[in-house]
C-alpha cells in the first residue's frame, strides 16, 4: 500500500498550482489508471509518488512492514543505524491527527539519501514517459548493469532474460536500445522496472504511440503484475487502459 | 560501477570527453615544458655561478665576448696570447691564486660520436677545474693522463683519441654545456697531442700550434683588496694585451636574464592555464549537462548521489590521468630531446632535471591536472546528482 497525502506541487514561485491537497490510496493488487488531459498533473503525480520529485507539501506514506521487510532483504544499511532512522520517522508521524493509522507509515520524503535509493532499488519500479537508457549499453546490461553486486549477476541475467522473454523483446544482448523499435524500447523499461520484483510499479504513458497489439502485450503484463499482489499506477491518455485497470482516477487541469 | 562500465560512459559522450582530454593534455604540455625548462636554466645558472670561481678572467684583447660564451655556454673558441703575460701578472701584489688554460678548438674524436672540446690545464695551480670533479678515479694526473666532461665516456678507464689510448682520472660534474663534452689534458703534454691530433688529420692553425700560448688567464684576489688596482698593475705589467672578463658580475647578469626568462615563462604558462581551466569549465559544464539524464536514470533505478558523484569523478579521473599523462609525454618528446638547443637559444646555461626530478614533475602534473578538472567540474557534478530525477528526466525530453 501506498498513500499519497495532501500532495501540493507548483513548479515555479508564480507557475500554476499543478496539484493542490491531493489524497490518495493504493492498494496492493491495484491497476489504478490516472487519466485527464495534458497539463493536468498525471505525470507529476506520478513522479511525486514514486519519490522523484519533492512536492512542495504533503508526504508519501508507505507500511513500515513492507519498508522494513525491504531493508531486512536488502541489507544493505547498518542494521542500528537503519532501526535509528525509523523510530525517528515513526516519531515524527505521532504528531498527526490519525495517530493510530499513521503509526505504522513512513514518508519516503523523510528518508535519508541511502534509504530513498534503496527503497527505489527494491520496492518502487518506475517506467519513465520517454524512452530513457544508458548509452553505450545493450539491452541486457540495461536491464542488469544498475542492480549489479558482486555475486548476482547469474540471477539477474536470468531475470532479465524471462522478463524479456514475457514481453517479447528478443535476443536482448546482442541489441542496443538505440536499435530497438519504439515498442520494444517500452517494453525493455518495463522489464527494467521489474527486474527487483518491487511491490509498486509506476509508468508513465506506457502505452503512448504505440500500436494497439504492443499496447496490450505491455497492459497484459502489467495487469498480470497487479494480479500476483503489485501495485501498479499507470498515467495515460490511452482509453483503452480502462479495460484493464481495477480503478481510474481523473486529474482536472486547473 | 566497474572500470570497464566507466569507460564505456566516457566513451558514451567522446566528443566531448576527447576535447576535456586534449585540453588536459595542453595544459600538461604547457606546464612540463615551463617546469621542465624554467628549472634547467635555473639549475644551470647555479652550477654556473658555482663554477665561475675566479674574480677576474684575462683573455687576449678582443676575445671578451667569446670568453663570456665560454663561461655561459662552454663554447670554446680559438684565442691565444704569449704565455709570457701570465709571467707578468703572476706577481702582482693582491692576488691570492692564479692559473691558465689553453684551448684547442672542437676536434673529431675517436672516443666519442661528436667533437670533443680539448683543454689544456695546469694541475699544479688549478684552481677552476678542481672543484667541479664529481669522481675520482685511482691515478694521478699528470703524463697523459686526463680529465673528461661529463658526457665523455671511458671504456676501462681509458679513452681514445687521436689513435692513442690516455687514462681518465676524474669525470667532471654535469654542467649542460659544451663543457660536458671537454677532456682536459695537463698543459706539459700539449706539443704532444697536437703533434698527434695533425698526425691523424686534424687541422690546426698556426697560433694553436705554436708553443708558448694560453688562451686565458684565471685570478682571485684577496678579500678586500681592490680587483680594480690588480687590473691597473697588470695592465701596467704586460701592457694593453688583455681583456678583463668578471665571471661574479656575469653571475649577476645571468641572474637577472634567469628572473626575466622564467617570469615570461611563467606568465605564458599562468595565462594559459587560466584559458585551459576556463575552457575546462565550459566543457564540464555542457558534459555534466549531458549525463544528467543518466544520472537521473541511475538514481531512479536505485543508486545514491554518492555513488553517482564517485562515478562521474572516477570518469574525470581517468580523462585527467590520460590527458596528463599524454600532456607529459608529448611535452618530454618535444623538451627533453632540444635542451641544449633551448639553452643556446636563449644564451643562457641549461642543466636539465634528471630521471628522479623527471618523475617528481609528471607525477605533480598529474595530480595538479586532476586537481584543476575536479574544481572545474564539482559544482556540476553536485548539482545534476541534487536534482529532482524526474525534473531531469524532464528537461531533457
Amino acid at each position: 500500500m501506498i498513500r499519497a497525502e495532501n500532495i501540493s506541487k507548483r513548479y515555479s514561485e508564480k507557475g500554476r498550482q499543478v496539484l493542490s491537497g491531493v489524497n490518495l490510496v493504493f492498494e496492493s493488487g491495484e491497476f489504478c489508471a490516472v487519466m485527464g488531459e495534458s497539463g493536468s498533473g498525471k505525470s507529476t503525480l506520478l513522479a511525486i509518488i514514486a519519490g522523484i520529485l519533492k512536492p512542495d507539501s504533503g508526504r508519501i506514506l508507505v507500511s513500515k512492514e513492507a519498508y522494513n521487510r525491504i531493508r531486512s532483504n536488502a541489507g544493505g544499511i547498518g542494521s542500528e543505524e537503519a532501526d535509528n532512522n525509523v523510530v525517528n520517522l515513526t516519531e515524527s508521524v505521532k504528531s498527526d491527527e490519525n495517530q493510530n493509522h499513521k503509526r505504522d507509515e513512513i514518508d519516503i520524503y523523510s528518508l535519508s539519501d541511502e534509504e530513498l535509493s534503496e527503497f527505489h532499488r527494491e520496492k518502487l519500479g518506475y517506467v519513465p514517459q520517454g524512452n530513457v537508457f544508458l548509452k553505450n549499453y545493450t539491452v541486457l546490461e540495461n536491464l542488469v548493469t544498475p542492480f549489479l553486486t558482486k555475486d548476482n549477476l547469474g540471477t539477474l541475467n536470468d531475470r532479465a532474460y524471462a522478463l524479456l522473454e514475457s514481453l517479447g523483446v528478443k535476443e536482448p544482448a546482442d541489441r542496443h536500445t538505440f536499435e530497438l523499435s519504439g515498442g520494444e524500447q517500452k517494453r525493455v523499461a518495463l522489464a527494467r522496472a521489474f527486474m527487483t520484483d518491487p511491490e509498486i510499479v509506476i509508468a508513465d504513458e506506457p502505452t503512448t504511440g504505440l500500436d494497439a497489439s504492443t499496447g496490450d502485450i505491455i497492459l497484459g503484463f502489467l495487469k498480470s503484475k497487479a494480479e500476483e499482489g503489485k501495485t501498479v499506477i499507470v498515467a495515460t491518455h490511452d482509453e483503452h487502459v480502462k479495460a484493464y485497470a481495477t480503478r481510474t482516477i481523473t486529474t482536472a487541469y486547473h | 560501477m566497474s572500470v570497464r562500465n566507466l569507460f564505456r560512459n566516457i566513451q558514451s559522450h567522446a566528443f566531448y570527453n576527447v576535447c576535456l582530454l586534449s585540453a588536459i593534455a595542453i595544459l600538461s604540455v604547457i606546464l612540463f615544458g615551463s617546469i621542465v625548462i624554467g628549472t634547467s636554466l635555473a639549475n644551470g645558472t647555479e652550477n654556473m655561478k658555482g663554477r665561475l670561481g675566479a674574480d677576474i678572467m684575462l683573455v687576449p684583447r678582443g676575445a671578451k665576448e667569446k670568453a663570456e660564451n665560454l663561461l655561459l655556454e662552454g663554447q670554446r673558441g680559438a684565442f691565444y696570447f704569449e704565455s709570457s703575460i701570465y709571467d707578468g701578472v703572476a706577481g702582482i701584489e693582491g692576488i691570492t691564486k692564479i692559473t691558465s688554460q689553453s684551448f684547442l678548438k672542437s676536434l673529431s674524436a675517436d672516443c666519442c660520436s661528436s667533437e670533443v672540446e680539448i683543454v689544456f690545464f695546469d694541475p699544479e695551480t688549478d684552481f677552476v677545474v678542481a672543484p667541479w670533479i664529481e669522481q675520482e678515479y685511482e691515478k694521478n694526473l699528470g703524463g697523459e693522463r686526463v680529465v673528461v666532461g661529463h658526457n665523455i665516456e671511458s671504456t676501462d678507464g681509458v679513452i681514445k683519441l687521436f689513435g692513442q689510448d690516455y687514462p681518465v682520472v676524474s669525470k667532471m660534474a654535469k654542467t649542460g654545456t659544451a663543457l660536458d663534452s671537454s677532456v682536459y689534458f695537463a698543459a706539459e703534454v700539449k706539443g704532444e697531442i697536437l703533434k698527434a691530433a695533425e698526425e691523424k688529420g686534424s687541422f690546426l692553425t698556426d697560433a694553436q700550434k705554436r708553443s708558448g700560448t694560453l688562451s686565458s688567464i684565471f685570478i682571485n684576489v684577496s678579500d678586500g683588496y681592490d680587483i680594480g688596482r690588480v687590473i691597473e698593475d697588470a695592465h701596467r705589467a704586460v701592457g694593453d694585451t688583455f681583456d678583463v672578463v668578471y665571471p661574479k658580475q656575469l653571475n649577476e647578469s645571468l641572474g637577472e636574464s634567469l628572473g626575466g626568462i622564467t617570469g615570461g615563462i611563467s606568465v605564458i604558462a599562468v595565462s594559459l592555464g587560466i584559458l585551459l581551466a576556463t575552457l575546462m569549465l565550459i566543457i564540464n559544464s555542457i558534459l555534466m549537462n549531458r549525463r544528467k539524464q543518466d544520472v537521473a536514470l541511475m538514481r531512479i533505478l536505485g543508486k545514491t548521489k554518492k555513488d553517482l558523484v564517485r562515478m562521474l569523478v572516477s570518469e574525470l579521473g581517468i580523462i585527467s590521468l590520460a590527458g596528463g599523462v599524454a600532456g607529459c609525454l608529448i611535452g618530454a618528446l618535444v623538451v627533453l630531446p632540444f635542451g641544449t638547443y633551448i639553452g643556446m637559444s636563449l644564451n643562457m646555461p641549461y642543466l636539465g632535471p634528471g630521471p628522479g626530478a623527471t618523475i617528481a614533475v609528471v607525477a605533480l602534473i598529474i595530480v595538479g591536472a586532476a586537481l584543476i578538472v575536479f574544481l572545474t567540474s564539482i559544482v556540476f557534478i553536485l548539482r545534476i546528482s541534487g536534482t529532482d530525477p524526474y525534473l531531469a528526466l524532464r528537461r531533457e525530453e
